[in-house]
């Protein structure tokens, strides 16, 4: 399992790399086509608030992902006239019921909600062709979740018994988008990505002087991922970007999230 | 239920069992004195047990014949998952139509539906390649829907269909009058949680619980096809060991007598096998040495896959023997699971080699009120509690008089011990991986507390409770 998910990584890395740099080449090129009044680049601050269900494979079971984030944000928008880059980081709330660990001394089923984590990542778009009305581009992002420990007492036993739950996960996604510019103070825009989810969940259990820990990997399911989202540049400086992610293959794998961006 | 009771009332006959009940009582008192003496050069074992014994025959029924009405009850195999994966129950705003809710079920692709009347609950067959969370998510965010929910399933606690398991209360104790002799009151669920346990687990036949006693009667059909072999006898030097006392029949039917084949009782470990080792002889008595061997030989024995995990000892000795505790080690290093019993002169020791605490659980017996038993022995070395009053289990056929049943109603710790020797072959069957130590430990931490909070003298850590070992237990907020 561990092999496979390596190997996937790698596949993803291997053909991400060189088609960025072609794009790149490709954009540079287009640039120079522009008119001179292109788009201002600008650096924003952001918040965001998300919520989003993804569909989890662990050992021939399945069970559903449910997350709340809040995070902060910090992008550079319109770098060079084609390029966005995202870096964010804030506080996941992470919810993995229904996993049960059957290699420890005493199984147990995990039903205790949600666990809450750090969560950072980045994000890269980058336009390759553009028209006065529709831009269409390229973007890579990455998420990394770190649950904290969370311990739970173990009642109904003669001695002390406790259990500590730690979930983590990371997602890649690659893909591409489409925006519309024909707006003079919003922008809808539509993304189709790849979108790739492994994590582990570790549990560990002591009773007394029995102890046991087992750690469950996590795949996520389905990997196509469509994206509908619609920034709406409100003043000058402050952008308001609403967005609602689905997976077509699966009812449960679906996501919105808003983002308030003040430029400076 | 009432008449039943009155039929066989009628055809008891009371005054076999007034004479057999007071000629029981000597022989309990003359085995009390004959314990009571020490005989510190000569290192004898005896079997730690059964102060009086009724056949089974002669509580229920003068005739041999068994009287009793036969109750098959459905076995109930343990559902692989918690509900149906291919139908739904769905509930409905009152706002919404039936014609509207039709409609709305239709844009999810069932397969089918009906409707429930009065209460207004679909029960939905999911679309083709649809999973039950997938369409309970999306439809319990359909503003219209009440609720929607999983169609979970029923389950009985596994209880097995043999005729005679109503009289082991320490398998399940309903409580009230039990059919036990004296038809005493009991507590309800003071018994060791085995039906709740064989939801998750009953056994894996490459698991052997080897009875090192006065052999097993492999002829008795409760235990003709669990014997995996003649065994050894160490007490005449052969390769056959056919008990001609009782007592390992009667032990050895507690831990793993035929399951579920609609006749005789149930095993604690119902699909796990059996090695006799006969280390105890006609009269009642063993020496050490015989133990010591029988420990090693069946450390070593292995059949196909199938390999000893589980050692029961319902014997003991008054005295500590370093050689009894290599033996012992052996077998713990080879990953055997070892329990013995702590004797039945209801004073403070151990008896050996329940008294080795690094490699034996030490099992004393309780009752049908989670009482400890008078006669247990109590000590800081006892780990835990199990049934040892009034217990029903198999003896040999060739020891059973004409026109009874080979069973009999037996109390000790030899009784109690075999419950626990069941209980870590259950546990081994579950988890091979865990060592003796962890399989002992988990014994020792989830039993129900009895007497006295916290460990005691007595009861150790409790009375066992498989279940509480066995099932998944839920982690909640």
């Amino acid at each position: 399992m561990k092999a496979k998910r390596t190997s996937a990584k790698r596949s993803l890395l291997r053909w991400v790399a060189p088609l960025m740099f072609l794009l790149l080449l490709l954009c540079l090129q287009n640039l120079r086509a522009q008119s001179a009044t292109g788009r201002q680049s600008a650096w924003e601050f952001g918040l965001t608030g998300e919520l989003f269900n993804r569909g989890l494979k662990w050992e021939e079971q399945t069970s559903t992902l449910k997350a709340t984030n809040l995070l902060l944000e910090f992008r550079g928008r319109n770098l060079s006239n084609f390029f966005n880059l995202r870096m964010f980081a804030g506080l996941e709330q992470a919810g993995l019921n229904d996993i049960i660990f059957e290699q420890l001394p005493i199984t147990l089923e995990y039903q205790g909600g949600a666990i809450s984590g750090l969560i950072f990542g980045a994000r890269a778009e980058a336009t390759f062709y553009r028209t006065s009305t529709f831009s269409l581009g390229v973007l890579a992002d990455f998420t990394s979740y770190i649950g904290f420990k969370k311990s739970f007492t173990m009642p109904g036993f003669v001695v002390p018994a406790e259990a500590t739950a730690e979930p983590a996960w990371a997602q890649a996604s690659v893909g591409l988008m489409v925006a519309y510019d024909g707006l003079e103070n919003s922008q809808p825009y539509l993304e189709v990505a790849g979108s790739l989810l492994w994590g582990a969940f570790k549990m560990t259990e002591r009773i007394e002087d029995l102890s046991g820990e087992q750690s469950i990997d996590l795949k996520g399911s389905g990997l196509l991922s469509v994206t509908f989202g619609w920034n709406f540049f409100l003043v000058d400086k402050i952008t308001v970007s609403p967005r609602i992610r689905v997976f077509p293959g699966s009812k449960t794998a679906v996501g919105a999230g808003i983002t308030f961006f003040y430029g400076f | 239920m009432l008449n039943l009771i009155k039929n066989l009332k009628k055809r008891i006959r009371l005054w076999p069992l007034a004479v057999f009940m007071a000629l029981a009582l000597i022989i309990t008192a003359a085995d009390s004195n004959l314990a009571a003496q020490k005989k510190p050069w000569n290192k004898k074992i005896i079997t730690s047990t059964e102060k009086t014994r009724i056949k089974f025959g002669e509580a229920v029924s003068s005739t041999g014949q068994l009287r009793l009405r036969v109750m098959n009850q459905p076995l109930s195999q343990p559902p692989s998952k918690k509900y149906s994966s291919e139908k739904i129950l769905v509930k409905f705003k009152p706002e919404i139509s039936i014609q509207s809710s039709a409609r709305i079920l239709e844009a999810y692709q069932p397969k089918g539906y009906q409707l429930i009347p009065r209460i207004n609950v679909y029960v939905v067959q999911i679309a083709e390649g649809s999973s039950v969370e997938e369409t309970l998510a999306a439809l319990n965010r359909n503003p219209d829907v009440e609720f929607a929910e999983p169609d979970y399933k029923l389950r009985l606690a596994v209880t097995p269909n043999d005729q005679l398991f109503r009289y082991q209360y320490a398998l399940y104790n309903p409580g009230g009058t039990l059919q036990i002799p004296g038809s005493p009151t009991g507590k309800n669920r003071a018994d060791i949680k085995a039906t709740g346990a064989w939801d998750y687990v009953k056994g894996d036949p490459n698991v052997l619980i080897a009875v090192l006693d006065s052999g097993i009667d492999y002829t008795h059909p409760e235990l003709s096809n669990k014997v995996i072999s003649t065994g050894k006898d160490f007490v005449n030097n052969d390769n056959d060991a056919y008990d001609d006392h009782w007592h390992g029949t009667h032990v050895a039917g507690i831990i793993a007598a035929a399951t579920n084949n609609t006749e005789g009782i149930a095993g604690v470990a119902w699909n796990c096998r059996l090695l006799p080792g006969k280390i105890i002889s006609a009269e009642g008595e063993g020496d050490y040495s015989w133990l010591i061997q029988a420990l090693v030989w069946a450390a070593d024995f292995k059949s196909g896959n199938a390999e000893v995990k589980v050692i029961n000892m319902s014997v003991g000795g008054d005295e500590p023997a370093q050689a009894l505790e290599n033996a012992l080690r052996y077998a713990y290093n080879k990953g055997i699971v070892l329990v013995a019993a702590v004797g039945n002169d209801y004073e403070p020791r151990v008896l050996y080699p329940a008294a080795y605490d690094n490699y034996c659980l030490a099992v004393g017996a309780s009752d049908w009120n989670d009482t400890v038993a008078a006669f247990s022995n109590y000590g800081p070395q006892v780990d835990v509690a199990a049934p040892g009053v009034w217990v029903l289990s198999t003896i040999p056929v060739a020891l059973t008089e004409p026109g009874y049943l080979p069973y009999a109603f037996a109390s000790g710790t030899s009784m109690a011990a075999p419950h626990v020797a069941g209980f870590a072959a259950l546990i081994k069957s579950a988890k091979p991986w865990l060592t003796p130590d962890q399989v002992m430990k988990i014994i020792k931490y989830t039993p129900d507390d009895i007497g006295t909070s916290g460990k005691d003298n007595y009861a150790g850590y409790g009375r066992i409770n498989t279940e509480k070992a066995l099932a998944p237990f839920k982690i909640t907020k």
